[in-house]
This record gives C-alpha cells, structure tokens and sequence, in this order.
C-alpha cells in the first residue's frame, strides 16, 4: 500500500511545502528547491518508479500554485526523472560520490533549460503572455543555486545512510542478545 | 542508447497524457473550479506554512550577518524608505496640486480603497515572480489592478483573479510593464522588471533630463493603476546620443521577499 501510494503522498507533501514554506527561505540569496533533493533521493535510493509517481503529483500540486501554464513542472519532473536515468545508466554508478554530485547540478540546469524551452514554446504558440528572458545574473544564479542544494542533498543522504546504520545496528543488537 | 522498461513508459504517457489534458482543460477553463477550490481548499495551512517560511527567512538574514549592526541597518533602511515614500508622496501631492490648483482651483485628493489580502504562496521559479493571495474576483479584485505592500510601494499588478484567489505578477517580473514618470524632470518610461533581480525604466525619451536619484511614482497612464504610487529611486541613467531612448536602472522602494501582506487598489 505504502510502495503504491506513498510516493504520490510523498510528491504532494513535498510539493505543498515546496509552493509555501520553502518558497521564500533562501541561503545566501539562493533558493532551495526542495522538489529536485526529495526527487533525487528518491533517484538515488534506485526506485525509478517511485520517482516518476512523485514527479507526477508534486508535478500537478506545483502547477496548480503556479500562474505558468498547467503541464510545465509536469512536464519538467518527469523530463528530470528520464535524464537522470540515461544519466545514470550510462555514466555512473548510482551509489557513487561522483553521481550524488552531479546529479544536482544537472537536475538543476535541466530544470532552467525544460522550463525554458517550454516558455518559449507557449510563448511562440501565444498561449502565455509570459516572455521568458534570461541575464548575464541567470547563470551565477542557477550555478549557486545548484551548489547550494548538492550540499543539502548530500547531507540528507548523509543523515538517512547514518539513520539506516544505526536502526540496521539496533535490529542486530537486539536479535544477538535473544540469541 | 538507455531503452525503458514498459512500466517506466507507462508512467511517462500518463504523466504526460495528465499534463496535455491538463492544459487544455485549464486554458479552456473548464479546470478552473477544481483549481480554486484545491487552492482554497489548502489555503489556511498554505498560509501558515508559508508565514513560518517567512520568519525562517528573516532569521537566516540575521544569523549571516552581524547581528546588530543588521538590525540597526535594517532599521535605519526601514526608515529611510518610508521617508523616501512619504516624501514621493507629498512631493507628487505638491506638483498635483499646483496643476489642479491652475486648472480647475480646487484640489481633491481621493483615497485609494483597496483589498488588503493575505499571501499564501508564491512560485519559486526562474522566469516567473509571482505571488499567491487569499482575495479574488469575489471580493473586488480584477485583472490588471495594482497591488502594494504595507508601505503603500507598488509591488505588481494581479496577474490572474479566480473567485477566492489571485495572482500578483511583481514589477521585477520581466513581463512586467507600468508607466512611471520622474517626479523632478516628468521624464516618463516604462518600468520593467529584470528576472525577478531589479527593476528599470526603459523608453526614456533622448531629451528628457531623467537624473540619478529622482523619485519614480506611477504615471497613472493606465487603466487600473492610479497616479502617484511611489516605485523606487533613478540609478545610472544611459543611453547614447544616437539612440531615440535612453534607460535606467531602478532601485525600488519596495521589499519583494518576505511579502506576508499586500493591498489590492479596487
């Protein structure tokens, strides 16, 4: 039950913190996107299922909060959870420190560039008034932003892998002493 | 080439089959009461959440820097801006009144009746800055109305009014567009946004003496938005001999994070 509907919880919740918690705490100026870390750990743990359930519901929550038209962070995540998977398949492995560290910051200007491209395309096709520009600033700003949350993303997986340790240590404890 | 397990497709047509219907369903607007109501719906948690968000972020603002020497300098900026809009104000007062004082020999000033609404979430996102509010068409809020902050500084014009809810595009949104004028010189142009990071005012006519650190307000050119609402301060003027317009950097009077509650002019 929790394998099939826990990941499409796990998307709204996230996304619902996403849209209001998280929309104004910044680091430094740059922004935490809570979205791309919950979705790359879910990545990373190696369950491409669940990842495209949680790209799907954060996906609608966030693109109904969104004025952008409905589809575009839909559309996004989902595009965000098939890159890194030929990423992952084809370059790395998925446990490695290399992988953890460049998944971020790929996610992140894969966001820019999807979102960007779809813009434009609404844009192009007059569905959206939105015009979307990019500044010399665009690139240091995705470029922190993306530093910024491979850190917070490996320090959850550094706080989860730690947790596991030692409930797995707990369990052992405990089935050495009955035995 | 990485190939996909047919579950993995399976995901991939529905997540994109729920976006394509989506889409047409919201721009045909047949979406929009299930929209309104899942934001309503979410609304007072929403808020609480998003006010939390609000104070974490100005305590992060302290912790990384000085502490007292932050609090001061925001108090002192603070005040600053509020002189700095007071004085936009009567300033714009003044040079209304002295036309109207020639023209009709009377002066009326009209307050302005506004909504004041709560913000319930925002998009953080890169080509978009926009803000969430607990206030729509059911309570007098339309498309295309000015919207300011506390202070009375224009932040943005609501973008978008569903029946309980609205979209505020900021003014440092680049599809942003107001007619603003230079109280000293009367230069006017266009304020546009600039990615969410700034602000600036372009179309300056070539033989307007636009000058660093004249007060800008709102032109009142508009429909919906009103004379006299104080925007920010001229930066650097530019702009060559050759070319018909010249621009401006602005910086504004407005703060655009941290927005906890605006007020929408009817």
């Amino acid at each position: 039950m929790i394998d099939r509907f826990g990941y499409y919880a796990l998307g709204v919740l996230v996304a619902f913190l996403h849209v209001s918690f998280f929309s104004e705490v910044t680091i430094f100026g740059f922004d935490i996107s809570v979205l791309l870390i919950a979705l790359l750990l879910i990545i990373l743990q190696g369950s491409k299922q669940g990842a495209y359930k949680y790209a799907i519901a954060a996906g609608i929550v966030v693109d109904f909060n969104s004025p952008a038209p409905f589809g575009v962070n839909v559309l996004t995540l989902l595009g965000l959870v098939m890159l890194n998977e030929v990423i992952l398949r084809s370059f790395f492995e998925r446990t490695s420190f290399l992988a953890r560290v460049s998944v971020m910051m790929l996610a992140v200007f894969a966001t820019f560039l999807f979102k960007y491209a779809l813009f434009h395309m609404f844009f192009g096709m007059g569905v959206t008034l939105f015009r979307p520009d990019v500044y010399m600033g665009t690139g240091v700003m995705i470029f922190g932003v993306g530093i910024l949350n491979t850190v917070l993303l490996l320090l959850t997986l550094s706080v989860i892998t730690r947790a596991d340790d030692f409930l797995q240590n707990k369990v052992y404890q405990r089935s050495r002493y009955r035995s | 080439m990485a190939r996909f397990s047919d579950e993995t497709y399976t995901y991939i047509i529905a997540g994109v089959a729920i976006a394509v219907v989506g889409f047409v369903l919201h721009v045909t607007g047949v979406l929009r009461p299930v929209e309104s109501f899942v934001v309503r719906g979410f609304a007072p948690v929403q808020t609480f959440f998003y006010q939390q968000g609000v104070n974490i972020s100005e305590g992060f603002g302290l912790v990384t820097s000085i502490r007292a020497v932050a609090e001061e300098n925001q108090q002192l900026g603070d005040r600053v801006k509020e002189l700095e809009v007071a004085n936009a104000e009567l300033k714009e007062s003044a040079v209304e009144n002295e036309r109207l004082k020639e023209q009709l020999g009377f002066i009326e000033k009209t307050g302005f009746e506004s909504v004041p609404s709560t913000v319930i979430g925002s998009d953080p996102n890169d080509f978009l800055r926009s803000l969430l509010i607990n206030r729509g068409s059911d309570d007098g809020i339309e498309e295309g109305k000015a919207v300011l902050d506390s202070k009375g500084v224009l932040i943005g014009k609501v973008f978008e009014a569903e029946k309980k809810t609205a979209t505020v595009l900021l003014i440092t949104d680049s599809n942003s567009s107001v007619v603003g004028i230079a109280q000293e010189s009367r230069a006017t142009g266009a304020v546009v946004g600039e990615l969410g990071l700034a602000v600036k005012m372009t179309s300056i006519a070539q033989e307007d003496p636009a000058q660093e650190g004249e007060r800008v307000v709102t032109a009142g050119l508009e429909d919906n938005i009103p004379k006299g609402l104080a925007i920010g301060t001229l930066q650097a003027v530019e702009g060559k001999d050759n070319e018909l317009f010249k621009e401006a950097k602005i910086e504004p009077f407005g703060d655009f994070k941290n927005i906890e509650m605006v007020f929408v002019l009817k």
